[in-house]
């Protein structure tokens, strides 16, 4: 084998005597099988990573290639899902007219990680294309950027900075405190707890779907008599987080296209450029937030709704 | 041993490898050209023109609309124009038919009062030459009365005549009294 293998097709048979064959950190870490020692080293993770975007790209171009004003089944669901993160993302935050900007930034986000994520529920790939620190952290990144470049294209580097590390309304001994806590805040702790959160979240779901399945192969082939029957449990339980890892998936996908939008506003000046500053705009971030987890809500409704029906 | 290895592993995973970095940044920078610059702007534009033409649609149902009700307004006030129209029509026709009776009444009336004048003057006439011819007749026929009751004649004709026109004036004079007192009370 060229690469090594990720998820369940690993040595099962070694595990056998011993116990179940539970999955480990390693397995994400897994050593390059192509261009091995150069800078373009692919492992089965950036494999995986490639397919899907081979998958996007190809997929999403003939969807846009083919659009018509009457759309047809696959053309209304893209549409769907652009009009969700039009309204009760981008336009939530940034506004009509300076949110259309940012559209394609942010659906790029929502899109590709959800469908990254998602990876970990095909069979065959068994692990979400975020599942290094790598992906994540580029996105984060891009990201950082992105909010940068709005508060400098807007505001101009001082003025920027100048609200950021000073927020108007706050006794200046406090900026001694504040301000360095602040340029932190637009620096490091931005970009890697977006990082951080999304790569915990699938490597946390890695492990747990790993687990209930790797348990089930060794209380149904490895065990005897009654003890086969807890694997009917461990199976439940596999088939209950992969449903969980699905929204877990679109969650964080959501969750990182909010918080780019989100830190893009913080960085703009107030849309109606009234007094106020950092605290009122906070609120209204929050408040911005508030509205589209309340719209992402109704659209999983919505969506269940649909299915069920 | 195994706990080690994993506790190892773990810190590494927080550690992106360089190969890992440069294929997630070729990677981030294909979807975002790709989604930039062909698939948003496309799926903007279908939506775009859709919701142009749907715009466009409902501003014309709307036209339509507006149309219709002006129309029905038109019609509305026309009719209500023909029922005044009729109705005043009617009134006057009814003015004027009232007219006519009111003409024909009078006509009538002067007609009759006419027609009995006329009566009344032909009865007067004919009264009066009744009378003349009775004044002579009755004259001729007292004197030859009297004569013949007399006897005599007397001598002279104007006197006798001048005496009989006395005499009946006086009888007329005593007729159109009582006459006169019966036509008052008619």
């Amino acid at each position: 084998m060229v690469f090594d293998s990720v998820g369940l097709g690993g040595p099962v048979a070694l595990a056998a005597a011993s116990g179940p064959d539970f999955p480990t950190v390693s397995e994400i870490l897994p050593k390059p099988g192509l261009f091995v020692g150069t800078p373009f080293a692919i492992n089965s993770i950036i494999l995986i990573r490639l397919i899907s975007t081979v998958f996007i790209v190809v997929f999403f171009c003939i969807v846009a290639a083919r659009a018509k004003i009457i759309p047809g089944r696959v053309q209304s669901m893209v549409e769907l899902v652009v009009d969700f993160i039009r309204h009760s993302i981008v336009y939530e935050f940034l506004g009509e007219e300076r949110g259309e900007k940012y559209m394609n930034l942010i659906v790029t986000y929502f899109v590709s990680i959800f469908l990254f994520n998602f990876c970990e529920n095909i069979p065959g790939m068994n692990v979400a294309a975020t599942t290094t620190i790598a992906m994540p952290l580029v996105f984060a990144v891009w990201s950082l950027i992105s909010y940068w470049a709005a508060g400098i294209r807007t505001k101009g580097l001082w003025r920027f900075l100048k609200d950021e590390l000073f927020p108007a309304g706050v006794p200046w001994p406090i900026y001694i405190l504040l301000a360095p806590i602040n340029l932190l805040e637009i620096t490091v702790i931005r970009p890697f707890s977006l990082t951080i959160r999304l790569f915990v979240n699938m490597v946390a779901g890695y492990l747990l779907v790993g687990l209930c399945f790797s348990a089930t192969q060794w209380f149904f082939f490895d065990c005897a008599g009654g003890m086969k029957i807890i694997g009917l449990g461990t199976l439940l339980g596999g088939l209950i987080m992969t449903v969980f890892e699905i929204l877990i998936d679109a969650l964080q996908a959501f969750i990182f296209a909010v918080l780019t939008a989100a830190y893009i506003m913080l960085s703009m000046p107030e849309r109606n450029e009234v007094s106020g500053g950092d605290p009122v705009k906070a609120v209204a971030a929050i408040e911005a937030s508030r509205r589209a987890v309340g719209n992402a809500v109704r659209a999983v409704k919505a969506t269940a709704d649909a299915m069920r029906s | 041993m195994h706990t080690v290895i994993a506790e190892d592993v773990g810190t590494q995973l927080f550690f992106p490898k360089d190969y890992d970095l440069i294929w997630s940044t070729v990677v981030l920078i294909i979807l975002l050209v790709v989604f930039a610059k062909f698939v948003m702007p496309r799926l903007n534009k279908v939506m775009d023109e859709r919701a142009k033409k749907i715009q466009g649609q409902i501003a014309e149902a709307t036209k339509a609309k507006q149309e219709a009700e002006a129309a029905k307004k038109k019609y509305q006030d026309r009719l209500a124009q023909a029922q005044a129209e009729a109705s005043k029509i009617r009134d006057d026709a009814r003015i004027e038919a009232s007219h006519i009776l009111e003409d024909a009444r009078t006509r009538a009336q002067v007609e009759a009062a006419a027609i009995t004048d006329n009566a009344q003057k032909a009865i007067d006439s004919q009264k009066q030459q009744a009378m003349q011819s009775l004044k002579k007749d009755v004259g001729a026929l007292a004197t030859t009365l009297a004569g013949k009751i007399i006897g005599t004649q007397l001598a002279s004709g104007t006197a006798q005549s001048s005496m009989i026109d006395s005499l009946i004036e006086e009888m007329e004079k005593e007729n159109a009294a009582s006459g006169q007192s019966g036509n008052g009370s008619h």
